[in-house]
């Protein structure tokens, strides 16, 4: 959110900075992809393409995300991110692991995830899990697919920590390990992930306990349609 | 002492606020401490009275009716207070939704959250993702705000409102380029000050507020915001206002940051800023959204300290136990009321400015339970008195008549042997609300899928998990000769999770025989020699995880055989008279609960989602009987509840098979033709009755 005023400034700055300085900061970048985004600001737009042609990777990142949502601009919302992706951006990597996986192959869809759960981005992980246990884009490995989702749970993403909980449950990949199994459920319940929150309810034996996760999971529900 | 005319003035009349001129204000003497409550209220969800309107009874754990006895406790033990709210405070319960959506509140009401913080006078409150639920122009009118976006229109004069300011300081409007609250608020309090002498007198503190949501609003409420707002970072706001507010005369910043605590490298799209904002220049930090305690709870037999917020590396300078975080004192206070936030913050005039001193600054997330860990506090009454009428709107809501009658009894009792009378209006409102959005829909991908066979799955919710009463059974004895009207409670007798979305996933034939085979898993396995009773339910533990299976007309069929060992049951399975071949395609309706993963069925974990909606199964089960009772006003059996999907493979047995269930129903059995059952026998240890199962019949 940079009203136009401060947005002049700021370009100006920038324009200046362009002579062989160093980009501006992730943040700064990510603020200008959010204004032009948000507010469909060709001049946010602008100072993005400035520095992703001086090859900053944030802003080729930001600038291919910002694309990728364009049907006219897909193409070149792949370049820009693959431009990103071949200087370790993670996000990058992640978001052309999405791109492949619609496709009717997923050609390359594991390659992209895995480089970008290599750098350390949670969703990656998770996706390489959900497509090794199920044998999509990859052989069925469910080894394999713990692994990633346990490397998911542990960088936050809540969906990875239910998928991994179910698995340990049942074991899949190995002895069933109810305890960790239930240390997992808390914690997708505990970031909200929606089916989370209704199995801890329905296995706690305390009734306030389970009240509340229910009462949480639909105060929630609206908001929380798209959010996994 | 120099003291101007002005202060005067502003003690002769309590709590004028002419003083906030720096100019007039009086000098204060180096060395004067002053000692102040932050109290902070968060994420109260529409959480007024200690009440749960879905189960329509008390829960004492929560509600705003205990906050304020709280708040007025802190109150009297800190006279000089300021009370401040950090949002997700309009929506979340079905009072909330009643004002906002059902039978919204026109412009000369007063949402009742805002009637209850208005009897508790706030001093001022930021915004949570929340109140964008409801769209702008009803947050506008509540609000009593003009956005300054197009097509967002507040209703001329003034609504009822919060009688307190409202500031938000990261989001503004795309057309207009500026915040759509104000981005801050100051304001002057006249506090009791101990003089380095020990004496008392009066000082004006100025404390400013600024308020941060998550970005991601722009996201969960997309259709309400797209285009029209622009969120930015909190740090990148704080770096705008916070020397603008120095520089008109705040004495203490105070942020009021709807989000947790996230110690990874900052970005302005991250959801939780919170912990970023320590180094902005604030004072005191408020915080919320994650519905945590922080710091831990200090009362005896408190809960643990939440795993999240201890796991925080020693680099990061969280101090949990004491609330600080790199030195800036900060509180949650839970969600629905639950706790009162209390910084207890002591300054001291130095060098012409106030600075707080940690040492003498205290953090507490006080629970309803603080006095001695096991006593809850009273209800203020004010606070109930105050909603009343809106409390009983709200009980009048969910009781009130959905417009359609049944002319059958729909009942869990038999749904394991076959029974679907409380499950398939379930499967067929599920399925043709999937039709419809396929035919309608312009997603390139999903109208791709237009010719691909739908099926619904639904389980009977309430069958004997919590012992021989806990069944579905609306309209006990509804007959055609008898019918009886629905209430809008029913539906969630019908569908019982008010928190699931419908969702649906796209599968192939293998992946519903899985399906099949994983709800088949519900049945013991019958030895047909054994001369012993056999259970056909050993236990009722996750009978929540028996979908049946429905298809338009009842297409679909298949067969049990409780015979072989689980994961080897389903057979004869049939689509439209066909054999349902591994590659078949198939769409199915389903919750978010079992598409997301609930109940570990083979493949169906997420990865198969191609619908996601935003409208509730118990809403779309209500909305598909309203629809019936503009049509021909009634549902019956031979329509709603008698396509009966799946049956046993019949087979002979030596000796009794039993199915444990509420005693007393075995007319209806018969009644509604459910072969199998062939007797009722004594209770078990449980209060089950036994009844008789037959399975060649």
């Amino acid at each position: 959110m940079m009203p136009a005023r401060t947005l002049l400034a700021a370009s100006l700055l920038l324009a200046l900075a362009g002579c062989g300085r160093e980009a501006p900061p992730a943040a700064r970048l990510e603020a200008l992809a959010m204004t032009a985004a948000q507010s469909q600001s060709a001049e946010a737009e602008r100072q993005l393409r400035h520095w992703a042609a001086r090859g900053a990777p944030v802003a080729q990142r930001e600038l291919g995300l910002l694309y990728a949502s364009r049907a006219a601009k897909v193409e070149e919302a792949r370049i820009w991110l693959t431009k990103a992706a071949l200087q370790n951006d993670a996000q990058a990597a992640c978001a052309l692991g999405d791109l492949a996986r619609a496709t009717s192959t997923m050609a390359g869809a594991w390659t992209w995830y895995e480089q970008a759960a290599l750098l350390g981005h949670a969703r990656a992980a998770l996706m390489l899990g959900l497509m090794a246990r199920n044998g999509e884009g990859t052989e069925r490995d469910p080894t394999r697919a713990q692994y990633w989702l346990t490397r998911g749970a542990e960088r936050g993403n809540a969906h990875a920590m239910f998928a991994l909980s179910n698995m340990l449950r049942d074991g899949e990949a190995g002895p069933a390990d109810a305890a960790r199994a239930h240390e997992w459920l808390e914690q997708a319940a505990e970031h909200e992930y929606p089916a989370a929150l209704q199995e801890l309810a329905m296995q706690s034996s305390d009734a306030l306990q389970s009240s509340h996760l229910l009462k949480e999971a639909n105060e929630h529900r609206q908001s929380n349609w798209n959010r996994f | 002492m120099k003291y101007g005319l002005c202060w005067i003035a502003a003690m002769a009349s309590l709590g004028l606020t002419a003083c906030n001129n720096k100019s007039d204000a009086p000098a204060i003497e180096e060395g004067t401490t002053v000692t102040f409550a932050l109290l902070e209220t968060t994420d109260l969800h529409a959480n007024i009275l200690s009440y749960n309107y879905y189960s329509l009874s008390a829960d004492t754990s929560l509600g705003m009716e205990r906050t304020a006895t709280l708040i007025n406790g802190a109150r009297t033990e800190n006279p000089n207070n300021v009370l401040l709210d950090d949002g997700d405070n309009i929506q979340g319960t079905l009072l909330g939704d009643l004002q906002a959506v059902a039978a919204p509140v026109t412009c000369t009401q007063t949402l009742a959250m805002h009637k209850a913080m208005n009897t508790l006078k706030y001093d001022a409150a930021g915004l949570g993702n929340h109140e964008f639920n409801y769209g702008l122009p009803f947050l506008s009118q509540v609000t009593n705000t003009d956005f300054g976006i197009p097509g967002v229109s507040k209703p001329a004069g003034n609504c009822g409102a919060p009688a307190f300011p409202l500031v938000l300081s990261n989001v503004t409007s795309v057309a207009a380029q500026k915040p759509i609250f104000a981005p801050y608020a100051i304001l002057p309090r006249f506090f009791t000050a101990t003089g380095p002498d020990g004496s008392t007198r009066q000082v004006q503190l100025n404390i400013g507020v600024l308020s941060f949501v998550p970005p991601q609003i722009l996201d969960w409420d997309q259709k309400n915001l797209a285009g029209k707002v622009a969120v930015g970072g909190a740090k990148e706001a704080a770096t705008q206002y916070v020397p603008e507010m120095r520089s008109k005369g705040a004495n203490v910043v105070v942020a009021l940051s709807h989000g947790g605590l996230d110690t990874s490298t900052y970005s302005p799209k991250m959801e939780n800023q919170s912990y970023h904002l320590a180094g902005t220049g604030i004072d005191a930090l408020l915080i919320g959204h994650s519905h945590l305690i922080f710091p831990k709870a200090k009362e005896a037999g408190g809960p643990a300290l939440d795993p999240s917020l201890s796991a925080f590396p020693a680099s990061a300078n969280v101090d949990a136990i004491n609330g600080f975080v790199n030195g800036v004192p900060t509180v949650m206070a839970q969600s629905w009321g639950r706790r009162l936030g209390i910084i207890k913050m002591t300054m001291v005039y130095q060098g012409g400015k106030w600075v707080t001193q940690p040492t003498k600054t205290t953090v507490e997330a006080r629970g309803f339970k603080y006095s001695d860990g096991s006593t809850t506090v009273a209800a203020d009454p004010a606070i109930a008195a105050g909603v009343a009428t809106e409390h009983a709107a709200a009980i009048a809501y969910a009781t009130q008549s959905l417009g359609v009658v049944t002319e059958f009894e729909m009942s869990a009792y038999f749904a394991l042997v076959g029974d679907v009378s409380a499950i398939e209006l379930v499967n067929q409102a599920q399925l043709d609300y999937v039709k419809n959005l396929l035919a309608t829909t312009t997603d390139p991908v999903l109208a791709t899928y237009k010719n691909i066979p739908v099926l619904s799955c639904s389980a009977p919710f309430k069958a004997g998990r919590n012992g021989p009463s806990d069944f579905t059974d609306v309209a006990p004895g509804a007959s055609a000769g008898a019918p009886v009207g629905l209430q809008v409670r029913n539906p969630g007798d019908l569908y019982l999770y008010s928190n699931n979305n419908l969702q649906a996933v796209k599968i192939k034939g293998t992946d519903l025989k899985a399906w099949l085979e994983a709800s088949a898993k519900q049945f013991g396995q019958i030895n047909p020699a054994l001369s012993a009773e056999q259970d056909l339910v050993p236990s009722y533990g996750t009978i929540y995880n028996y979908d049946v299976f429905y298809a338009e007309n009842n297409a679909l069929l298949y067969q049990i055989d409780v015979t072989k060992p689980a994961g080897s049951r389903v057979v004869n399975l049939t689509y439209q008279g066909h054999a349902v071949l591994d590659t078949d395609d198939f769409i199915v309706a389903t919750n978010d609960y079992r598409a997301g993963g609930g109940g570990n069925v083979p493949g169906i974990d997420g990865s198969k989602t191609i619908i996601k909606s935003p409208d509730a199964n118990q809403t779309i089960v209500s909305n598909y009987l309203k629809q019936i009772g503009k049509g021909s006003g009634k549902v019956t059996l031979a329509a709603n509840g008698n396509a009966r999907s799946w049956s046993f493979v019949k087979v002979a047995t030596a000796g009794p098979v039993i199915l444990r269930s509420a005693p007393g129903h075995l007319a209806l059995a018969q009644a509604s033709g459910i072969a199998p059952i062939v007797g009722e026998g004594a209770l078990d240890s449980s209060g089950f009755a036994k009844y008789a199962v037959d399975l060649s019949k």
